[in-house]
This record gives C-alpha cells, structure tokens and sequence, in this order.
C-alpha cells in the first residue's frame, strides 16, 4: 500500500486504485473508472478525509465476485460514457457477463450497501457540519 | 453506493437494473441445483442455471420485481424454501389469476366473485377448473371423430372372398337345348307367317309334342294368271311348268338375286322377286316354306352343282 500512497497533488486520473474484498482479493482499477461510483468518488477524493482517500485503497464488505462484477461495470461505463452520440452501444453484452449465480447476490448487496453508503455519508456529512 | 452509477441522461442501464434483468431471466429455469451458496443455486450448465432458493434474509421488495414476471410453479417453489416470502405473496398470486384466468377476473370485478381467503389457493382452484373442462371437451372430442370414422369405414370397400347375393335369379341357362329339325322350321315359318301373311293362316297348328319330328307337306294348288304354280314348294315363280326347275330356279335365282348378297333364298329376298318376273302380282305363297339353310332343304341335291341355297 505503501505505493499507492501520494500526495494531495500528484493525484491524478491516470492512478490505480485498489478495491479489496472480504475474502482476500484485491483489484486495481484505474481511479478514472473507480470514480464512476459517486460513492467511490466521495470515499477516494483528495479532499475528502477518509482514509481511503489517503491510501487509494477501498476495502468493499462483499465477496471477490461480486466486487469483481462492480469493477467490470464501472470499466464498461467509463468506456462507453467517454464514446461518440454515434456509437452503437451494446447494452446486452452486459447482460451476458453477469452469470446467473451472481447476479441475485450483487442486486442484494448493491442495494444494502446503497443503503448503507447513505448512511455514512450522512454521518459523515454531519461530522464534516461540526468542523 | 452503485445505484448512482447511472446518471440521468447515460445511455446504460445501472447495474442494479442489469442484476433485476439477469435475475428474472434465470429465475424461471427448469433445472435447479444445490444451493451451497447463501442467496442462490450453482451453476451446472450456464443456460441451465435456476434460482432454487431466496435465503432468509432477503428482504420482499428486493425480490418483488424478480418475482413478478415468473411462472407459478416457480413462484410456489421459491415460497417453499423462502417461506419468510410466502407471507407477503398474496399480492403476486392475485396478479397471476388476473393474468392466467381473466373470466374469472372478470366475474371478480363485476361482484359474482369474493375475495378468496387464499388468492394462492383460489389460482391452484381455478387452474384445476380448466383442466377439467379441457378434459371433458377433449373427450368429446374424441368420441365424435371416432363416430365420424366408424361411420366413414362403414362405407369403404371391403375385401372379401365370398360372392354376394345375386340381386336377379338366375332365369337362363347357359346351353338352352338344341332343337331339333321341325322345331327350327317351324319357329322360322312362324316368324315369317307374323311378318308377311299376318292375315293367312295355312300352317297347320303345331304338334303338342315338338319331340316326334312327323313332317306333314300339305301340296295346295295355287292358280296364278301369268304363270302357274304346281307347287307349293316351289317358291319362285316359275314362268313355264316345272321342268327344270333346278336351272329354272337357278336363272331365277340370278335375275332376282340382288348383287352382292349370298344367293340365299331368304324370304326377304324372294318376296322381291314376283315383282321383277310377273307384271306385279305377287305371289305370297312362293315364300312359304322356303328352307333358308341346305341343311334344312327337303329337296334332293341337285346333281347339277348348283347350289339352291
């Protein structure tokens, strides 16, 4: 971790971030694509205080497929967001790379973790509000 | 956290929405596996893959959007290993009658039909209703076209090797007896007698046994003012007295005879004849007893090689 750690200023686009899971895998995403989640983007921002901001790592409470699945989405939008009006966008090649098995645990646990990352923004913001 | 991954005006879907999709799309699928992990089944085959069991901590308005597109037996399935679901299902089930069995829904919304206690009751009632009715029409069914297929066999052709009835009796037999030698004149001299003469009756009346063949020749003298005939056997008229009657005959024969017919005495022929020899008197008598065949000629063979046929 200790090479991912930068200062405030060398931050830049072109970075990895690392995404951890609960048992043990680790992915390394480029920080343009990882802040294709609003919440990432808040967790991750330099001017945020978290300590994930400082370190480029964001430890998620899900199991590596489920945060492997996260990272592909985001890479797939990121790719497509930044592509012409006139690009066709195959929008059920998606589709087939969720497999079936997954796909019920990553609906759960995007909505709880949702519900969960309002939560602590809420703190945090009322925690920021105190400062 | 990811449900902001889709801003308004991006033109992909968010991954929750993708997640819903790929959910309802498996959750109807026939084979259905182990569950070894905590929300779904493993994967056997990748398009074979089934959603067995919803776990216990699923909450229902995550899953309600997953639930409303699948089939009853996969929603009574999934109520049977969730059956923390099962509670809140009765919403489901009242869409799905409404869906599958609209009669009823009408009769539900016009007032015929209370509430069922059980709407997931009142499905299974209703789908057991229709099964029922189909089976009854499709026994109909089957008896009529099996009626209509008797009756068409009724009407095929059949093979058979017996003989039908004979619709006429038998009346004839195939080798009538012959008949003898009078009786073949006598028919004949009776058909000529009915032609011709209808009014002159010389035959004498047939014997009552036709098996005694006794020939009566009855000799009539017949006056004739241009020529004189002393025999009735004779048949042509003969100008001068029967000399020769043969070559008589025979010269007859071959002024009268029309070219081109066999030199038959048939009596169609002769009855010409006193027209051509007499100056028109006719001479019906010459044409009685005229055998149309030699064999039945009573005259002696003429030695002359003429025949008098």
């Amino acid at each position: 971790t200790e090479n991912f750690t930068q200062s405030a200023d060398q931050k830049t686009d072109d970075d990895w971030v690392r995404l951890t899971s609960t048992d043990g895998f680790s992915f390394m995403v480029k920080r343009n694509v990882a802040t294709a989640s609003g919440t990432l983007k808040s967790m991750l921002s330099a001017e945020s205080d978290f300590s994930e901001a400082l370190s480029n790592t964001c430890p998620i409470n899900e199991r590596a497929s489920v945060v492997e699945k996260v990272c592909e989405y985001m890479a797939f939008k990121t790719y497509y967001d930044s592509a012409g009006p006139n690009v066709e966008i195959p929008v059920n090649e998606f589709i087939e790379r969720i497999p079936p098995e997954v796909a019920l645990e990553l609906y759960v646990s995007l909505t709880r973790f949702r519900r969960a990352c309002l939560l602590i923004r809420r703190i945090c913001c009322f925690r920021i509000a105190d400062y | 956290m990811f449900n902001d991954l889709q801003l308004p005006g991006h033109r992909l879907p968010t991954l929750v929405q993708y997640c819903q999709r790929v959910a309802s799309a498996h959750v109807e699928c026939t084979c259905c596996s182990e569950s070894k992990l905590f929300f779904t089944s493993v994967e056997i085959e990748p398009y074979d893959i089934a959603i067995s069991s919803l776990g216990d901590n699923l909450r229902f308005e995550l899953i309600k959007p997953v639930l409303t597109g699948c089939s009853p037996e996969t929603l009574s399935r999934l109520e049977n290993t969730s059956p923390n679901i099962a509670n809140n299902t009765s919403e489901l089930w009242k869409d799905m009658c409404f869906k599958c069995y609209p009669l009823a829904a009408d009769r539900y919304h016009s007032g015929l039909l209370e509430e069922p206690e059980s709407w997931r009751d009142q499905f299974f009632a209703l789908r057991h209703e229709e099964a029922k009715r189909f089976e009854e029409l499709g026994s109909r069914l089957r008896h009529q076209r099996i009626e209509a297929e008797e009756r068409k066999k009724e009407k095929e052709v059949k093979l058979t090797d017996r003989m039908p009835p004979s619709k006429r009796p038998r009346g004839w037999q195939p080798h009538p007896p012959r008949k003898t030698l009078f009786q073949k004149t006598r028919t004949e001299a009776s058909k000529i007698q009915k032609t011709i003469i209808p009014s002159v009756k010389l035959l004498p009346p047939p014997p009552p046994s036709s098996s005694s063949p006794c020939v009566i020749v009855k000799t009539v003298a017949y006056r004739r003012p241009p020529s004189t005939s002393s025999s009735v056997t004779s048949s042509e008229p003969s100008r001068s007295p029967t000399r020769s009657p043969p070559a008589r005959r025979s010269h007859v024969i071959k002024d009268h005879t029309p070219p081109g017919t066999p030199p038959q005495p048939s009596p169609i022929h002769l009855a010409h004849q006193p027209n051509n020899s007499s100056a028109g008197k006719k001479d019906p008598m010459s044409t009685l007893f005229m055998p149309k065949h030699r064999a039945h000629s009573q005259r002696p063979i003429q030695p002359h090689g003429i025949q008098t046929r």
